[in-house]
């Protein structure tokens, strides 16, 4: 993979990684408790745990390298780390 | 050079976010990692790992690590893990540095609970990310702004 590619794929992420953080309020009300995979600023799969999440992505033909996953918690769930 | 971080908050927490794409031979990949103060040490979490494809096997066995709660979680050492980060000129930053990956195959054999708990953790930027690259962290929240600074 080239710089220029991989700086395509920053572009990407960085466009997503801002798409869940303008979106997380919106998240949090639809769908409290489980795992969301977003793509191109879209949320492409929903999954009760990570590894369906997963399994669906690849379902879709998208390789799950280029997702990124965000668990969201519900209302009265803090974790810690 | 500065890298920008990200400022979200979930539910009233606030997380600093920081992209990372790794270059690790054959587990390519984007990565949303989290800038952690409290972990000395930075952590490939078990779903990025699952995510990329990391070759489990290839490493060896480090201390297991002890958070809340009972119980502890297996790792392994990934001592030479490669991943690029971009600055805000626009170029790419290629990094290099030894980190801890949960241990997938390990946590899965101690039950689908323990498994689905740890999917959960993003992957955790220690203080030695901070060390080992010569960052400064710089958070804002009053300015909405946070970014790291590599001192050169």
């Amino acid at each position: 993979m080239t710089e220029q590619q991989i700086i395509i794929e920053f572009k990407e992420l960085e466009s997503d990684s801002n798409f869940i953080s303008e979106k997380v309020e919106e998240f949090s009300q639809r769908y409290a408790k489980k795992f969301i995979a977003v793509k191109d600023r879209q949320v492409v799969a929903v999954g009760d745990n990570f590894e369906m999440l997963i399994e669906e992505v690849k379902q879709k033909g998208i390789n799950p390298s280029q997702v990124l996953v965000q668990y969201i918690p519900a209302k009265d769930e803090i974790i810690l780390y | 050079m500065r890298f920008n971080l990200e400022i979200r908050k979930i539910d009233g927490s606030i997380r600093i976010i920081l992209p990372l794409f790794s270059r690790q031979p054959r587990s390519f990949g984007r990565i949303e990692s989290v800038i952690d103060t409290g972990a000395p040490k930075t952590i490939l979490s078990a779903g990025d790992a699952i995510r990329l494809n990391i070759p489990f096997t290839n490493f060896e066995s480090a201390t297991p690590l002890t958070g809340l709660g009972k119980g502890k979680t297996p790792v392994l050492l990934i001592k030479d893990f490669t991943f690029s980060l971009h600055n805000s000129d626009e170029k790419l930053s290629n990094l290099s540095m030894p980190i801890l990956i949960a241990d997938v195959p390990r946590i899965r054999n101690e039950g689908q609970e323990k498994l689905n708990n740890a999917t959960r953790i993003p992957t955790l930027i220690g203080m030695d990310f901070l060390e080992n690259n010569n960052f400064d962290l710089f958070i804002g929240l009053n300015k909405n702004i946070a970014y790291l600074e590599k001192v050169e």
